[in-house]
Protein backbone atom coordinates (compact mmCIF):
# COMPACT_ATOMS: atom_id res chain seq x y z
CA UNK A 1 0.00 0.00 0.00
CA UNK A 2 1.34 3.41 -1.04
CA UNK A 3 1.39 6.43 1.82
CA UNK A 4 -1.74 8.67 1.34
CA UNK A 5 -0.94 12.49 1.12
CA UNK A 6 -4.36 13.82 2.19
CA UNK A 7 -6.70 14.38 -0.47
CA UNK A 8 -9.92 15.05 0.84
CA UNK A 9 -10.88 18.94 -0.27
CA UNK A 10 -12.22 22.19 1.13
CA UNK A 11 -15.51 22.34 -0.53
CA UNK A 12 -17.42 24.43 2.32
CA UNK A 13 -20.18 22.27 4.23
CA UNK A 14 -21.81 18.94 2.77
CA UNK A 15 -25.30 19.77 2.32
CA UNK A 16 -26.74 16.35 0.76
CA UNK A 17 -25.38 13.15 -0.42
CA UNK A 18 -26.12 10.59 -2.97
CA UNK A 19 -24.45 7.65 -1.11
CA UNK A 20 -24.49 5.16 -3.97
CA UNK A 21 -25.13 6.07 -7.21
CA UNK A 22 -26.39 2.75 -9.82
CA UNK A 23 -26.59 4.82 -12.62
CA UNK A 24 -22.71 5.01 -12.45
CA UNK A 25 -20.66 2.28 -10.09
CA UNK A 26 -22.29 3.20 -7.30
CA UNK A 27 -20.54 6.00 -6.70
CA UNK A 28 -21.26 9.02 -4.07
CA UNK A 29 -21.94 12.42 -5.45
CA UNK A 30 -21.74 15.30 -2.40
CA UNK A 31 -23.58 18.41 -3.34
CA UNK A 32 -21.44 21.45 -1.15
CA UNK A 33 -22.52 24.49 -0.41
CA UNK A 34 -20.37 27.84 0.01
CA UNK A 35 -21.15 31.34 0.14
CA UNK A 36 -19.28 34.31 -2.01
CA UNK A 37 -20.33 37.70 -0.72
CA UNK A 38 -22.80 36.08 1.17
CA UNK A 39 -24.35 34.30 -1.83
CA UNK A 40 -24.58 31.17 -1.77
CA UNK A 41 -23.40 28.70 -4.65
CA UNK A 42 -23.35 25.06 -4.64
CA UNK A 43 -20.90 22.06 -6.12
CA UNK A 44 -21.77 18.53 -7.10
CA UNK A 45 -18.46 16.43 -6.34
CA UNK A 46 -16.96 13.23 -5.81
CA UNK A 47 -14.29 11.87 -4.69
CA UNK A 48 -14.23 9.09 -7.29
CA UNK A 49 -11.47 9.92 -9.71
CA UNK A 50 -12.35 7.72 -12.89
CA UNK A 51 -13.69 9.40 -16.39
CA UNK A 52 -16.94 8.17 -15.89
CA UNK A 53 -17.31 9.59 -12.44
CA UNK A 54 -16.22 12.85 -13.92
CA UNK A 55 -18.57 12.71 -16.41
CA UNK A 56 -21.65 11.75 -14.35
CA UNK A 57 -20.93 14.52 -12.44
CA UNK A 58 -20.93 17.40 -14.86
CA UNK A 59 -24.12 15.74 -16.43
CA UNK A 60 -25.98 16.08 -13.16
CA UNK A 61 -24.12 19.44 -12.60
CA UNK A 62 -25.74 20.34 -16.48
CA UNK A 63 -29.43 18.26 -15.23
CA UNK A 64 -29.34 20.69 -12.18
CA UNK A 65 -29.13 23.96 -14.28
CA UNK A 66 -31.68 22.52 -16.96
CA UNK A 67 -34.38 21.62 -14.71
CA UNK A 68 -34.27 24.02 -11.94
CA UNK A 69 -33.47 27.04 -13.62
CA UNK A 70 -30.14 27.29 -11.97
CA UNK A 71 -27.04 28.65 -13.39
CA UNK A 72 -22.79 28.48 -13.70
CA UNK A 73 -21.33 31.33 -10.94
CA UNK A 74 -19.47 33.80 -13.70
CA UNK A 75 -16.42 33.59 -11.80
CA UNK A 76 -16.08 29.64 -11.55
CA UNK A 77 -18.37 27.82 -13.63
CA UNK A 78 -17.84 24.36 -11.75
CA UNK A 79 -20.11 25.91 -9.09
CA UNK A 80 -23.66 26.58 -9.70
CA UNK A 81 -26.64 29.00 -8.11
CA UNK A 82 -29.67 30.48 -8.29
CA UNK A 83 -30.37 33.63 -10.37
CA UNK A 84 -31.51 35.22 -7.12
CA UNK A 85 -29.25 34.69 -4.69
CA UNK A 86 -30.58 32.99 -2.26
CA UNK A 87 -30.12 29.33 -1.28
CA UNK A 88 -32.97 27.28 -1.44
CA UNK A 89 -31.40 24.42 0.10
CA UNK A 90 -34.62 22.41 1.14
CA UNK A 91 -36.54 22.24 -2.16
CA UNK A 92 -32.69 21.98 -3.76
CA UNK A 93 -31.56 19.11 -1.73
CA UNK A 94 -34.54 16.96 -2.83
CA UNK A 95 -34.28 17.74 -6.25
CA UNK A 96 -30.83 16.71 -6.60
CA UNK A 97 -31.47 13.42 -5.15
CA UNK A 98 -34.52 13.45 -7.82
CA UNK A 99 -31.73 14.22 -10.16
CA UNK A 100 -29.44 11.23 -9.47
CA UNK A 101 -32.02 8.83 -10.19
CA UNK A 102 -31.87 9.94 -14.14
CA UNK A 103 -29.82 7.59 -16.18
CA UNK A 104 -26.81 9.65 -18.16
CA UNK A 105 -28.10 8.66 -21.22
CA UNK A 106 -31.33 10.54 -20.80
CA UNK A 107 -31.30 14.05 -22.11
CA UNK A 108 -32.93 16.11 -18.84
CA UNK A 109 -35.70 18.18 -19.93
CA UNK A 110 -37.19 21.10 -17.12
CA UNK A 111 -40.82 19.41 -16.03
CA UNK A 112 -44.15 21.74 -16.52
CA UNK A 113 -45.54 22.51 -13.47
CA UNK A 114 -49.37 21.21 -12.33
CA UNK A 115 -50.71 18.14 -14.03
CA UNK A 116 -53.94 15.46 -13.75
CA UNK A 117 -54.28 15.35 -10.28
CA UNK A 118 -56.02 11.84 -9.29
CA UNK A 119 -57.34 13.19 -6.12
CA UNK A 120 -58.71 16.16 -7.24
CA UNK A 121 -60.00 14.35 -10.84
CA UNK A 122 -59.01 17.10 -13.03
CA UNK A 123 -55.81 18.89 -13.51
CA UNK A 124 -54.52 21.50 -10.91
CA UNK A 125 -52.23 24.31 -13.18
CA UNK A 126 -49.86 26.50 -11.29
CA UNK A 127 -50.40 30.01 -11.94
CA UNK A 128 -47.90 32.47 -11.65
CA UNK A 129 -49.13 35.91 -10.12
CA UNK A 130 -45.17 38.11 -10.24
CA UNK A 131 -43.09 38.25 -7.62
CA UNK A 132 -42.31 34.71 -6.70
CA UNK A 133 -46.08 33.80 -6.13
CA UNK A 134 -48.21 30.98 -7.47
CA UNK A 135 -51.74 29.75 -7.23
CA UNK A 136 -52.64 26.50 -7.24
CA UNK A 137 -55.88 26.41 -9.57
CA UNK A 138 -58.22 23.32 -10.40
CA UNK A 139 -59.42 23.31 -13.89
CA UNK A 140 -63.28 22.12 -12.32
CA UNK A 141 -65.16 24.38 -9.61
CA UNK A 142 -65.76 21.22 -7.52
CA UNK A 143 -65.51 21.49 -4.02
CA UNK A 144 -63.50 18.79 -3.93
CA UNK A 145 -60.96 20.09 -6.52
CA UNK A 146 -60.06 23.32 -4.36
CA UNK A 147 -59.40 20.96 -1.47
CA UNK A 148 -57.14 19.15 -3.23
CA UNK A 149 -55.26 22.43 -4.58
CA UNK A 150 -55.25 23.84 -1.28
CA UNK A 151 -53.42 20.35 -0.02
CA UNK A 152 -51.16 20.37 -2.74
CA UNK A 153 -50.27 24.06 -1.68
CA UNK A 154 -49.81 22.70 1.28
CA UNK A 155 -47.58 20.28 0.09
CA UNK A 156 -45.20 22.25 -1.15
CA UNK A 157 -44.96 24.98 1.80
CA UNK A 158 -43.86 22.30 3.47
CA UNK A 159 -41.38 20.75 0.76
CA UNK A 160 -39.74 24.09 -0.44
CA UNK A 161 -39.49 26.33 2.82
CA UNK A 162 -42.29 28.64 0.93
CA UNK A 163 -44.44 31.01 2.96
CA UNK A 164 -48.61 31.23 2.11
CA UNK A 165 -49.72 33.36 -0.09
CA UNK A 166 -53.15 35.42 -0.10
CA UNK A 167 -55.43 32.17 -0.01
CA UNK A 168 -54.95 28.75 1.02
CA UNK A 169 -54.06 27.66 -3.00
CA UNK A 170 -51.06 30.39 -3.02
CA UNK A 171 -47.73 30.14 -2.20
CA UNK A 172 -44.68 32.27 -2.47
CA UNK A 173 -40.90 32.43 -2.54
CA UNK A 174 -39.07 34.44 0.05
CA UNK A 175 -37.15 35.88 -2.06
CA UNK A 176 -39.57 37.43 -4.81
CA UNK A 177 -38.74 35.60 -7.76
CA UNK A 178 -40.65 32.94 -9.81
CA UNK A 179 -38.74 29.64 -9.67
CA UNK A 180 -41.63 27.77 -12.43
CA UNK A 181 -38.99 24.90 -13.09
CA UNK A 182 -38.20 23.84 -9.47
CA UNK A 183 -42.43 24.18 -8.17
CA UNK A 184 -42.23 21.96 -11.66
CA UNK A 185 -39.08 19.49 -10.29
CA UNK A 186 -40.84 18.69 -6.95
CA UNK A 187 -44.85 18.98 -8.25
CA UNK A 188 -44.96 14.95 -7.89
CA UNK A 189 -43.90 15.33 -4.18
CA UNK A 190 -45.70 17.78 -3.36
CA UNK A 191 -49.00 15.64 -4.61
CA UNK A 192 -47.57 13.19 -2.27
CA UNK A 193 -45.78 14.98 0.66
CA UNK A 194 -46.42 12.03 3.63
CA UNK A 195 -44.82 9.60 0.80
CA UNK A 196 -41.83 11.97 0.60
CA UNK A 197 -41.11 12.86 3.96
CA UNK A 198 -41.88 8.74 5.01
CA UNK A 199 -38.94 8.48 2.13
CA UNK A 200 -36.91 11.03 4.29
CA UNK A 201 -36.72 8.66 7.32
CA UNK A 202 -35.55 5.91 5.44
CA UNK A 203 -32.92 7.39 4.09
CA UNK A 204 -31.92 8.86 7.44
CA UNK A 205 -31.51 5.44 8.91
CA UNK A 206 -29.76 4.24 6.47
CA UNK A 207 -26.12 4.01 6.78
CA UNK A 208 -26.23 4.43 10.41
CA UNK A 209 -24.98 1.11 12.99
CA UNK A 210 -27.06 0.06 15.44
CA UNK A 211 -26.17 -1.93 18.05
CA UNK A 212 -27.15 -5.21 17.87
CA UNK A 213 -29.93 -4.76 20.42
CA UNK A 214 -31.58 -2.41 18.09
CA UNK A 215 -31.28 -4.17 14.69
CA UNK A 216 -34.07 -6.21 13.00
CA UNK B 1 0.34 19.68 29.19
CA UNK B 2 2.31 22.23 26.96
CA UNK B 3 5.29 20.86 29.27
CA UNK B 4 5.55 17.61 27.59
CA UNK B 5 7.79 17.17 24.91
CA UNK B 6 6.24 16.67 21.37
CA UNK B 7 4.58 12.99 20.69
CA UNK B 8 4.02 10.83 17.96
CA UNK B 9 0.48 9.92 17.25
CA UNK B 10 0.72 6.78 18.84
CA UNK B 11 2.90 7.54 21.88
CA UNK B 12 -0.28 10.20 22.32
CA UNK B 13 -3.11 7.77 22.70
CA UNK B 14 -0.97 5.15 24.37
CA UNK B 15 -0.31 7.44 27.24
CA UNK B 16 -3.57 9.03 27.21
CA UNK B 17 -4.78 5.45 28.07
CA UNK B 18 -2.33 4.55 30.59
CA UNK B 19 -3.60 8.13 31.85
CA UNK B 20 -0.44 9.72 32.32
CA UNK B 21 0.58 13.20 30.65
CA UNK B 22 0.04 13.85 26.87
CA UNK B 23 1.43 17.03 24.71
CA UNK B 24 -2.33 17.35 23.63
CA UNK B 25 -5.32 15.28 23.81
CA UNK B 26 -5.36 12.50 21.15
CA UNK B 27 -8.06 12.57 18.63
CA UNK B 28 -9.02 8.85 19.00
CA UNK B 29 -11.92 6.44 16.99
CA UNK B 30 -11.55 3.29 18.62
CA UNK B 31 -14.61 2.64 16.51
CA UNK B 32 -15.66 3.30 12.82
CA UNK B 33 -14.86 6.57 10.83
CA UNK B 34 -15.34 5.15 7.21
CA UNK B 35 -17.55 7.24 5.24
CA UNK B 36 -18.55 7.05 1.77
CA UNK B 37 -16.98 9.76 0.30
CA UNK B 38 -13.79 8.35 1.53
CA UNK B 39 -14.28 4.81 0.49
CA UNK B 40 -14.28 6.53 -2.72
CA UNK B 41 -11.13 8.33 -2.29
CA UNK B 42 -9.20 5.24 -1.91
CA UNK B 43 -11.62 3.05 -3.53
CA UNK B 44 -12.10 0.62 -1.32
CA UNK B 45 -15.95 0.99 -0.89
CA UNK B 46 -18.13 -1.70 1.30
CA UNK B 47 -18.99 -4.37 1.89
CA UNK B 48 -15.36 -5.34 -0.25
CA UNK B 49 -13.59 -3.09 2.58
CA UNK B 50 -14.79 -5.41 5.20
CA UNK B 51 -13.13 -8.35 3.49
CA UNK B 52 -10.19 -7.91 1.91
CA UNK B 53 -7.61 -7.24 3.55
CA UNK B 54 -5.66 -4.15 1.23
CA UNK B 55 -9.21 -2.51 1.07
CA UNK B 56 -9.91 -2.34 5.00
CA UNK B 57 -6.05 -1.14 5.44
CA UNK B 58 -6.79 1.67 2.85
CA UNK B 59 -9.82 3.14 3.68
CA UNK B 60 -9.25 3.19 7.45
CA UNK B 61 -5.64 4.77 6.72
CA UNK B 62 -7.67 7.89 5.89
CA UNK B 63 -8.81 8.27 9.36
CA UNK B 64 -5.37 9.46 9.97
CA UNK B 65 -4.28 10.32 6.20
CA UNK B 66 -7.24 12.62 5.89
CA UNK B 67 -8.99 13.66 9.09
CA UNK B 68 -5.99 13.70 11.08
CA UNK B 69 -7.07 11.04 13.92
CA UNK B 70 -4.11 9.83 16.32
CA UNK B 71 -5.50 6.25 15.58
CA UNK B 72 -6.91 4.05 12.66
CA UNK B 73 -8.86 1.11 13.22
CA UNK B 74 -9.48 -0.82 10.88
CA UNK B 75 -12.69 -3.28 11.65
CA UNK B 76 -15.05 -0.92 10.86
CA UNK B 77 -18.19 -3.55 11.50
CA UNK B 78 -18.89 -5.31 14.76
CA UNK B 79 -19.78 -9.03 12.74
CA UNK B 80 -16.33 -10.29 11.78
CA UNK B 81 -15.89 -12.74 14.29
CA UNK B 82 -19.79 -13.68 14.03
CA UNK B 83 -19.16 -14.37 10.95
CA UNK B 84 -16.09 -16.53 11.43
CA UNK B 85 -18.85 -18.25 14.35
CA UNK B 86 -21.03 -19.51 11.47
CA UNK B 87 -23.58 -16.68 11.75
CA UNK B 88 -25.89 -16.26 8.65
CA UNK B 89 -24.65 -12.67 7.41
CA UNK B 90 -25.90 -9.94 5.35
CA UNK B 91 -22.77 -8.22 3.77
CA UNK B 92 -25.15 -5.34 2.41
CA UNK B 93 -24.01 -2.44 0.53
CA UNK B 94 -21.67 0.41 -0.05
CA UNK B 95 -23.64 2.42 2.01
CA UNK B 96 -25.22 0.19 4.91
CA UNK B 97 -23.29 -1.58 7.12
CA UNK B 98 -23.25 -5.62 7.14
CA UNK B 99 -25.43 -6.81 10.05
CA UNK B 100 -25.79 -10.61 11.20
CA UNK B 101 -29.18 -12.43 11.02
CA UNK B 102 -30.23 -12.73 14.40
CA UNK B 103 -33.48 -14.37 13.01
CA UNK B 104 -31.73 -17.10 12.79
CA UNK B 105 -29.53 -18.26 15.19
CA UNK B 106 -26.80 -20.54 15.24
CA UNK B 107 -26.81 -22.01 18.81
CA UNK B 108 -29.43 -22.80 21.77
CA UNK B 109 -27.45 -23.40 24.75
CA UNK B 110 -24.15 -23.89 25.99
CA UNK B 111 -23.22 -27.34 24.51
CA UNK B 112 -23.53 -25.67 21.32
CA UNK B 113 -21.25 -23.14 21.52
CA UNK B 114 -17.93 -24.43 19.82
CA UNK B 115 -15.03 -22.18 19.05
CA UNK B 116 -14.06 -23.59 15.14
CA UNK B 117 -10.73 -24.83 14.48
CA UNK B 118 -10.32 -22.39 11.91
CA UNK B 119 -11.98 -18.94 13.45
CA UNK B 120 -8.58 -17.52 13.40
CA UNK B 121 -8.07 -18.56 9.57
CA UNK B 122 -11.81 -17.72 8.59
CA UNK B 123 -11.41 -15.13 5.65
CA UNK B 124 -13.35 -12.46 7.79
CA UNK B 125 -11.26 -12.76 10.48
CA UNK B 126 -7.96 -13.32 8.86
CA UNK B 127 -9.11 -10.27 6.88
CA UNK B 128 -8.63 -8.20 9.84
CA UNK B 129 -5.42 -9.38 11.42
CA UNK B 130 -4.25 -9.05 7.88
CA UNK B 131 -5.30 -5.43 7.58
CA UNK B 132 -3.49 -4.96 10.98
CA UNK B 133 -0.26 -6.26 9.81
CA UNK B 134 -0.23 -3.94 6.46
CA UNK B 135 -0.94 -1.23 8.59
CA UNK B 136 2.00 -1.70 11.06
CA UNK B 137 4.13 -1.99 7.98
CA UNK B 138 3.00 1.10 6.48
CA UNK B 139 2.93 3.56 8.94
CA UNK B 140 5.53 2.19 11.68
CA UNK B 141 5.54 3.08 14.94
CA UNK B 142 3.88 6.54 14.27
CA UNK B 143 -0.22 6.05 14.60
CA UNK B 144 -1.85 4.04 17.48
CA UNK B 145 -3.43 0.91 15.48
CA UNK B 146 -6.82 0.06 16.89
CA UNK B 147 -7.96 -3.76 17.20
CA UNK B 148 -11.16 -5.16 18.10
CA UNK B 149 -12.58 -8.12 19.35
CA UNK B 150 -16.48 -8.32 20.29
CA UNK B 151 -17.18 -9.47 23.87
CA UNK B 152 -19.26 -12.37 24.86
CA UNK B 153 -22.72 -10.38 25.72
CA UNK B 154 -22.59 -8.74 21.98
CA UNK B 155 -21.86 -12.49 20.53
CA UNK B 156 -24.39 -13.56 22.38
CA UNK B 157 -26.61 -11.76 20.70
CA UNK B 158 -25.65 -12.44 17.41
CA UNK B 159 -25.60 -16.55 17.86
CA UNK B 160 -28.17 -17.13 20.05
CA UNK B 161 -30.77 -13.96 18.62
CA UNK B 162 -31.30 -10.69 21.22
CA UNK B 163 -34.81 -11.82 22.41
CA UNK B 164 -33.91 -14.86 23.35
CA UNK B 165 -30.31 -14.23 24.99
CA UNK B 166 -32.21 -11.71 27.27
CA UNK B 167 -34.33 -13.98 28.10
CA UNK B 168 -32.24 -16.73 28.96
CA UNK B 169 -30.37 -14.00 30.59
CA UNK B 170 -33.17 -13.69 33.01
CA UNK B 171 -35.18 -16.84 33.35
CA UNK B 172 -31.40 -19.27 33.87
CA UNK B 173 -28.73 -16.72 34.89
CA UNK B 174 -26.58 -19.89 35.72
CA UNK B 175 -27.24 -21.14 31.95
CA UNK B 176 -26.32 -17.15 30.47
CA UNK B 177 -23.15 -17.15 32.63
CA UNK B 178 -21.91 -20.50 30.81
CA UNK B 179 -22.87 -19.52 27.89
CA UNK B 180 -20.64 -16.13 28.34
CA UNK B 181 -17.81 -18.43 30.14
CA UNK B 182 -17.68 -20.30 27.17
CA UNK B 183 -17.88 -17.75 24.61
CA UNK B 184 -14.99 -15.41 25.87
CA UNK B 185 -12.65 -17.82 24.74
CA UNK B 186 -13.30 -16.29 21.29
CA UNK B 187 -12.82 -12.68 22.45
CA UNK B 188 -9.82 -13.66 23.88
CA UNK B 189 -8.27 -15.62 21.07
CA UNK B 190 -8.86 -13.19 18.32
CA UNK B 191 -7.47 -10.46 20.54
CA UNK B 192 -4.78 -11.97 21.64
CA UNK B 193 -3.87 -12.83 17.44
CA UNK B 194 -4.51 -8.76 16.85
CA UNK B 195 -1.74 -8.35 19.53
CA UNK B 196 0.47 -11.03 17.26
CA UNK B 197 -0.46 -9.11 14.15
CA UNK B 198 0.40 -5.58 15.38
CA UNK B 199 -2.34 -3.71 17.29
CA UNK B 200 -1.54 -1.59 19.73
CA UNK B 201 -4.50 -1.36 21.82
CA UNK B 202 -8.06 -3.02 21.21
CA UNK B 203 -11.84 -2.12 21.31
CA UNK B 204 -13.92 -4.63 23.21
CA UNK B 205 -17.51 -3.58 22.14
CA UNK B 206 -20.19 -5.41 24.70
CA UNK B 207 -23.19 -4.53 24.07
CA UNK B 208 -24.89 -4.46 27.60
CA UNK B 209 -26.39 -1.20 26.50
CA UNK B 210 -28.69 1.39 28.68
CA UNK B 211 -31.45 0.89 26.58
CA UNK B 212 -31.57 -2.99 27.61
CA UNK B 213 -29.49 -3.80 30.67
CA UNK B 214 -29.24 -2.31 33.89
CA UNK B 215 -26.05 -1.19 35.67
CA UNK B 216 -26.81 -4.36 38.26
CA UNK B 217 -26.85 -6.73 35.39
CA UNK B 218 -23.30 -5.49 34.24
CA UNK B 219 -21.84 -6.17 37.65
CA UNK B 220 -23.65 -9.55 38.03
CA UNK B 221 -22.48 -10.66 34.50
CA UNK B 222 -19.81 -9.05 33.16
CA UNK B 223 -17.70 -6.79 35.62
CA UNK B 224 -15.99 -10.14 36.42
CA UNK B 225 -15.46 -11.22 32.94
CA UNK B 226 -13.90 -7.86 31.90
CA UNK B 227 -11.63 -7.49 34.41
CA UNK B 228 -10.42 -11.38 32.96
CA UNK B 229 -9.76 -10.27 29.53
CA UNK B 230 -7.58 -7.15 30.83
CA UNK B 231 -5.52 -10.41 32.60
CA UNK B 232 -6.15 -12.43 29.49
CA UNK B 233 -5.28 -9.74 26.95
CA UNK B 234 -2.38 -7.94 27.45
CA UNK B 235 -2.26 -4.73 25.54
CA UNK B 236 -4.60 -1.69 26.81
CA UNK B 237 -8.51 -2.49 26.37
CA UNK B 238 -11.08 0.12 25.56
CA UNK B 239 -14.35 -0.86 26.52
CA UNK B 240 -17.30 -0.06 24.22
CA UNK B 241 -20.81 0.09 25.46
CA UNK B 242 -23.62 2.03 23.92
CA UNK B 243 -26.10 4.19 25.69
CA UNK B 244 -26.85 5.98 28.71
CA UNK B 245 -24.37 3.67 31.07
CA UNK B 246 -23.32 6.41 34.07
CA UNK B 247 -25.11 3.35 36.22
CA UNK B 248 -22.41 0.88 35.11
CA UNK B 249 -19.14 3.38 34.80
CA UNK B 250 -18.55 2.84 38.70
CA UNK B 251 -18.12 -0.73 37.97
CA UNK B 252 -16.35 -0.18 33.61
CA UNK B 253 -13.73 1.99 36.04
CA UNK B 254 -12.98 -1.46 38.73
CA UNK B 255 -12.28 -3.28 35.68
CA UNK B 256 -8.45 -2.93 34.94
CA UNK B 257 -9.89 -2.06 31.62
CA UNK B 258 -7.65 0.90 29.98
CA UNK B 259 -10.53 3.05 28.65
CA UNK B 260 -14.23 3.03 28.33
CA UNK B 261 -15.81 4.59 25.00
CA UNK B 262 -18.83 6.46 26.25
CA UNK B 263 -22.05 7.64 24.40
CA UNK B 264 -22.96 11.26 23.96
CA UNK B 265 -26.30 10.32 26.35
CA UNK B 266 -24.11 10.33 29.32
CA UNK B 267 -22.34 14.04 29.90
CA UNK B 268 -18.97 14.34 29.89
CA UNK B 269 -18.62 15.82 33.12
CA UNK B 270 -20.95 13.48 35.04
CA UNK B 271 -19.25 10.78 33.35
CA UNK B 272 -16.09 12.02 34.67
CA UNK B 273 -17.21 12.87 38.19
CA UNK B 274 -18.24 9.02 38.33
CA UNK B 275 -15.18 7.13 36.85
CA UNK B 276 -12.80 9.38 38.90
CA UNK B 277 -10.27 8.90 36.96
CA UNK B 278 -9.58 5.02 37.41
CA UNK B 279 -9.79 4.86 34.10
CA UNK B 280 -9.64 6.94 31.13
CA UNK B 281 -12.65 8.29 29.01
CA UNK B 282 -12.53 8.53 25.15
CA UNK B 283 -15.91 9.84 22.94
CA UNK B 284 -17.87 11.44 23.43
CA UNK B 285 -19.05 13.00 20.06
CA UNK B 286 -22.51 12.72 19.21
CA UNK B 287 -23.01 10.88 15.76
CA UNK B 288 -26.63 10.65 14.14
CA UNK B 289 -27.39 14.40 15.43
CA UNK B 290 -24.20 16.36 15.31
CA UNK B 291 -21.53 14.55 12.87
CA UNK B 292 -24.10 13.33 10.68
CA UNK B 293 -26.19 16.44 10.42
CA UNK B 294 -25.39 19.52 11.73
CA UNK B 295 -22.13 21.28 11.14
CA UNK B 296 -18.33 22.21 12.27
CA UNK B 297 -19.94 24.77 14.59
CA UNK B 298 -21.62 22.38 16.49
CA UNK B 299 -19.08 19.49 16.41
CA UNK B 300 -16.04 22.54 17.24
CA UNK B 301 -19.03 23.11 20.82
CA UNK B 302 -19.12 19.17 21.63
CA UNK B 303 -15.55 18.50 21.37
CA UNK B 304 -14.62 21.74 23.44
CA UNK B 305 -17.42 20.54 26.31
CA UNK B 306 -15.05 17.12 26.56
CA UNK B 307 -12.11 19.07 26.49
CA UNK B 308 -13.36 21.18 29.69
CA UNK B 309 -14.54 18.10 31.41
CA UNK B 310 -10.57 16.23 31.22
CA UNK B 311 -11.93 14.14 29.00
CA UNK B 312 -8.74 11.96 27.93
CA UNK B 313 -9.21 11.30 24.17
CA UNK B 314 -11.88 12.78 21.89
CA UNK B 315 -13.39 11.06 18.88
CA UNK B 316 -16.83 10.24 17.58
CA UNK B 317 -19.24 8.24 20.64
CA UNK B 318 -19.65 4.96 17.68
CA UNK B 319 -19.01 3.82 14.51
CA UNK B 320 -19.73 7.34 12.57
CA UNK B 321 -22.82 7.12 10.05
CA UNK B 322 -21.41 6.04 6.59
CA UNK B 323 -22.76 9.26 5.01
CA UNK B 324 -21.10 11.34 7.44
CA UNK B 325 -19.63 14.22 5.95
CA UNK B 326 -16.03 14.64 5.80
CA UNK B 327 -15.83 18.52 7.19
CA UNK B 328 -17.49 17.90 10.20
CA UNK B 329 -14.78 14.83 11.27
CA UNK B 330 -11.77 16.98 10.35
CA UNK B 331 -13.05 19.64 12.84
CA UNK B 332 -12.60 16.99 15.38
CA UNK B 333 -8.95 17.18 15.19
CA UNK B 334 -9.08 20.94 14.26
CA UNK B 335 -11.17 22.13 17.45
CA UNK B 336 -8.75 20.23 19.35
CA UNK B 337 -5.93 21.62 18.20
CA UNK B 338 -7.13 25.13 18.89
CA UNK B 339 -8.06 24.53 22.34
CA UNK B 340 -4.97 23.56 23.26
CA UNK B 341 -2.95 26.28 21.10
CA UNK B 342 -5.82 28.51 23.56
CA UNK B 343 -5.28 27.11 26.42
CA UNK B 344 -1.86 26.49 26.42
CA UNK B 345 -1.17 29.68 25.66
CA UNK B 346 -3.25 30.75 28.52
CA UNK B 347 -0.77 28.57 31.06
CA UNK B 348 2.47 30.23 29.23
CA UNK B 349 1.19 33.67 29.89
CA UNK B 350 2.72 35.13 33.57
CA UNK B 351 0.13 36.06 35.34
CA UNK B 352 -0.41 39.93 35.84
Amino acid sequence: MQSIMARTLDLGQRIEICSSDPECDLISIGLYRCFENQRPRFLLHTYRQTPAARARVDFLSGALQTMLGMSPCIDDPTWIEFPCGMGHERPLRRSFLDVCKIPSDVAPCPKSPGGFDKKANCNLTMEPLGDGRFRLQPTTSEATASRRAAAVARGYLKLCDLVPGDNECEVRFKCGTDHPSLLAMLWQRAQNVRASLREDEQTAGRGVLAPPSQQK
Amino acid sequence: MSNVAPMTSRERVLAALRREPVDRTPVCNPTSVATVELMDLVDAPFPDANREPEKMARLAATGHTELGFDSIMPVFSIIQESSALGCRMQWETKDNWPTVKMTQPIWDGPDDIKIPANFLTHPDTKCVLDAIQILRREFGDDVCIIGKTMGPWSLGYHCFGVEKFLLMSYDDPGKTAECLERMKEATIQFGRAQIDAGADALTLPDHATGDLVSGDYYDRFLSDLHTEFVDEIPIPLILHICGRTVDRMGFIAQTGMAAFHFDSKNQPQESMKTVADDISLVGNINNPETLYAKGPEQVRAEVFANLDAGVRLVGPECAVPLQTPIENLKEISDAVHDWHRDHDLQTQTPAP
